[in-house]
């Protein structure tokens, strides 16, 4: 059996073992992965990984499993494994599967990995970083093809094939002369093509380029509450904090601070964060939800307006708050007016915040970490990298205070963000 | 690929060239989630296959594949062979040298039959009752438990061979409360090495625990914010296992120095105060298994305690075979990989400092204005050896009392500026064994340490 034989056939096997509803999705993954580690590209891997993921409802009770095995025999036994889990399960009505809708194909990227292709950009990228930034040691990075298949059935009759191929490119780096180092950096890129060089994607040349300034530091002369300026590679850090309270788990829980907010402008207008999980520039394309429900893309927050919650198939039944077009898959934010020149032009005292290291966010949002890699402003200049500096504040005041966005992004291929100035955040020295 | 401790590796032996490891894995999950009494977690997951790692010219090729028919472990094989000459005839170097093989058959399973998923559901049930009926005024209640088998058996072409069962069981306890400032919450763990049939009797027994969450919960609805700076400050046990992880561990890590960790500047030089002493524990503290003991890593070395900090002196890296040949040192076993198909990365096992002749209370009892650190959530490491890492659960000191509780807040520091300040050691131990550990894979990990009088940078 192969494809969409197996989820077929997984469906088939729980509603003969007395599943009421069952959704099946067999999912095979291959990656082709090199690794350069300072100068030498020493580990090259090629992996095949076959996942069946079954749910059964039975009586209302719910019950999951993933294994391996994709033959009928082992199938068999993995049902009535299922079936078990279930029927051990408590009842609750909000337990479904995706309604009934015409099959789907999708596909998109790359499928056939190129090794050559990809050993050379890499030994070039290792190259270009020894030559031009000679203070930069590469600790790990790697180059991979991931291609997945995901088959989906259920017995309502959905049957989903989705191909997805595309790179990701991971590197982590420190400067070091003598014996000063810099904080480690990293950065993760997702593409479908192996056109441009590495080191040209996103904002990689950049970050490495900080890196080496960043040897130097120095500890902030005072404590202030005032103007941060996320990067795009930092701005996930906050904005999925955003997402986990417009999701299944804080709405459920009661404990979402947007729970009453649908509809209602909660945070700045100068804020438009839309989920393109569609769009042609970003790597991979995501076509459908856990349950094989086919997403759209949308406005999440317009204009700082709650447009949807990111709520399940089961959140959505449970809370009685309506789904949205997507889960939050692949976000942008919308870009603003002024470009980061002007932006940083305008700030009287902040940080431009590059990397942020803390503890997980309160409920209430309240949030405090270090602020790595990043630098200190002082009218309208960039004045020097910051070592030891903390950073704290409300993730949802912070996006009420938003002080100015950049016209400029950087696509990362699972994101596309600008820089955002926000206010009134603490910034305190050791 | 059911039995997996029987299964014959050596039926590949013909087909193995230059230096290969093949391990055979089965990672199996149990997960289980109550929240306000519902079931929203009631799965099983289970990752198994094989992979093989060739050695060729000093770089690496390697390949796996998920439960495997013997034609496609020969494919395997294949395939990591021909990614070796592939990486060497471009970028070879000199080849690594191997340790001497290690062999042996390590299991830390339970002998007691396996309950099924309705008796783990029905004791997670008891549990949440218990909070429903005595803990009313509540926003939320999460009762949690999972489970992680992990077992493995190696076998390298240099004659290491070895099969091993590492499982671990957690019960989580999370309550929430709404206060006029939002949602607060709090939650602990209780578990470690072990089957859940070896770690948990009856439900009644962890009642205390329930208890202990909500009023430490109760303490945190009433916090008042740290204020942020230097403070003097006692880590307790918990805090110190995650301070010698975080701080230390991760910079002595040999990918790390090769990388730039300021630690690899330091070596034999004084970077903590001469209290404190910190050892990465292969499988044995004081004649008891760690919570995550390695007798043989993945790359079939034999795990030796690695002493990584003695009497304040830097004394020793954590290293794979690749780095304890550039280091020109011996590898003490910090190899292993995750799923079935991660390759071995250097990872710590059980580190932690070791205790020393103070009491908690005194400690305490010595801080005019400082703070008791109890809990944590996440951490992270740095090259600059700058750790941070999250607070779940604080309190004030003041005039050597315990006062207040503080809110959710972030703590800092350059590692040794803070193990040079540290002057208090306590002469009790604790392990916590619920430690998951990221880099490019998770890896369960153990952490462990007596209470900690230090001063260090708190986030507000």
């Amino acid at each position: 059996m192969k494809g969409l034989e197996i989820a077929k056939y997984g469906v088939s096997a729980l509603i003969k073992f007395g599943a009421d509803k069952a959704q099946v999705k067999y999912i095979q993954t291959t990656d082709h992965e090199m690794t350069l580690r300072e100068d030498k590209i020493d580990l090259y891997r090629s992996l095949t990984d076959d996942s069946v993921v079954y749910k059964a409802i039975v009586d209302s009770k719910e019950g999951a499993l993933k294994d391996a095995c994709i033959n009928p025999e082992a199938m068999n036994i993995a049902v009535q494994s299922v079936m078990e889990l279930a029927r051990a399960g408590s009842a609750d009505k909000c337990y479904d599967i995706a309604p009934k809708s015409e099959p789907k194909t999708f596909e998109s990227g790359v499928m056939v990995p190129n090794p050559k292709r990809m050993h050379e950009l890499l030994l070039n990228f290792g190259n270009y970083i020894s030559e031009k930034y000679p203070s930069c040691i590469v600790e790990e990075s790697y180059l991979k093809l991931t291609v997945e298949e995901e088959y989906l059935a259920n017995s309502n009759g959905v049957e989903n094939a989705i191909k997805n191929g595309f790179y990701t490119f991971m590197v982590m780096f420190t400067s070091k002369e003598g014996e000063k180092t810099s904080s480690f950096n990293y950065s993760a890129v997702t593409f479908d093509e192996l056109e441009k060089e590495l080191y040209q994607n996103a904002n990689i040349d950049e970050l490495v380029r900080q890196s080496t300034e960043q040897v130097e530091l120095s500890i902030l002369e005072k404590s202030f509450t005032g103007d941060v300026i996320v990067t795009p590679e930092c701005l996930s850090s906050f904005t999925s904090v955003l997402c986990g309270h417009l999701g299944d788990h804080a709405l459920i829980n009661g404990t979402s601070f947007f729970k009453d907010s649908l509809g209602a402008v909660e945070l700045s207008d100068k804020f438009t964060l839309n989920a393109i999980p569609r769009n042609e520039e970003i790597s991979p394309r995501i076509f459908t939800d856990g349950d094989g429900i086919e997403i759209q893309n949308s406005s999440i927050i317009n204009k700082g307006t709650i447009k949807h919650f990111l709520l399940s198939l089961y959140g959505s039944n449970k809370t009685k708050l309506p789904m949205g077009a997507n889960r939050g898959e692949i976000l942008e934010v919308e870009a603003g007016q002024q470009s980061l020149d002007q932006i940083i032009a305008d700030t009287k005292e902040g940080i431009l915040l590059c990397r942020f290291s803390g503890g997980y966010p309160a409920p209430n949002g309240d949030f405090s970490g270090v602020a790595k890699n990043s630098y200190y402003i002082k009218d309208g200049v960039v004045k020097y990298p910051i070592n030891e500096t903390m950073v704290s504040g409300n993730v949802k005041q912070m996006f009420k205070n938003i002080a100015q966005i950049s016209s400029d992004r950087i696509n990362m291929g699972y994101c596309i963000y600008p820089w955002i100035k926000f206010n009134g955040i603490n910034v305190s020295k050791k | 690929m059911n039995n997996l401790k029987d299964f014959n590796l050596g039926q590949f032996g013909n087909l193995l060239s230059g230096h290969t490891e093949i391990r055979l894995q089965r990672n199996s999950h149990v997960n289980i989630a109550l929240v306000k009494g519902d079931v929203m977690g009631n799965s099983r997951s289970t990752n198994h296959g094989i992979s093989t790692r060739v050695q060729e010219g000093g770089v690496f090729g390697f390949a796996a594949k998920s439960n495997p028919t013997d034609h496609e472990v020969k494919a395997v094989i294949k395939s990591a062979t021909e990614n070796a000459k592939f990486l060497s005839k471009r970028s070879g170097s000199k080849e690594i040298l191997i340790p001497a093989p290690s062999v042996g058959s390590f299991s830390y399973g339970t002998e007691k039959a396996r309950l099924s998923q309705q008796e783990y559901l029905d004791f997670a049930r008891n549990i949440d009752n218990y909070v429903a009926k005595k803990y009313t005024g509540l926003l939320t209640r999460t009762i949690s438990i999972s489970m992680l088998d992990m077992e493995k058996k190696l076998m390298t072409s240099s004659g290491s061979e070895c099969y091993s069962l590492t499982p671990r069981a957690l019960l989580a306890v999370s309550l929430t409360s709404e206060t006029p400032d939002g949602p607060v919450n709090y939650y602990d763990f209780i578990g470690g090495r072990g089957n859940f049939e070896d770690l948990f009797t009856t439900p009644d027994k962890l009642y205390s625990l329930v208890d202990e969450v909500y009023e430490n919960l109760m303490k945190k609805c009433n916090a008042v914010k740290a204020e942020t700076g230097i403070k003097d400050v006692v880590l307790d046990a918990d805090l110190a296992g995650i301070l010698a992880h975080e701080a230390i561990g991760h910079t002595v890590e040999a990918d790390l120095v090769l990388g730039g960790s300021v630690a690899g500047d330091n070596l034999e030089k004084q970077v903590a105060s001469e209290l404190i002493t910190l050892t990465d524990y292969a499988h044995t503290y004081d004649g008891h298994p760690c919570p995550v003991p390695i007798h043989i890593d993945d790359e079939g070395t034999k795990a030796e305690d690695t002493v990584i900090i003695k009497n304040g002196i830097l004394k020793s890296f954590m290293h794979n075979v690749e780095s304890a040949n550039h280091f020109d040192t011996k590898p003490t076993g910090n190899a292993r990989a995750y799923n079935y198909n991660d390759e071995p990365l250097i990872r710590m096992r059980n580190t932690a400092i070791l205790p020393g002749n103070s009491k908690l209370e005194e400690m305490i009892s010595s801080i005019e204005d400082g703070y008791y650190l109890m809990k944590s959530k996440n951490g992270q490491a740095d090259s600059t050896s700058e750790f941070m890492f999250g607070i779940n659960l604080g309190f004030e000191i003041k005039n050597g009392k315990i006062g207040n509780a503080i809110k959710e807040t972030t703590i800092a520091g350059i590692a040794f500026d803070v193990l040079k300040s540290v002057s208090m050691v306590s002469d009790d131990m604790s392990w916590t064994a619920a430690g998951m550990c990221g880099k490019k894979q998770p890896i369960p990990v153990g952490m462990g340490g007596p209470a900690l009088k230090c001063k260090i940078n708190i986030g507000g």
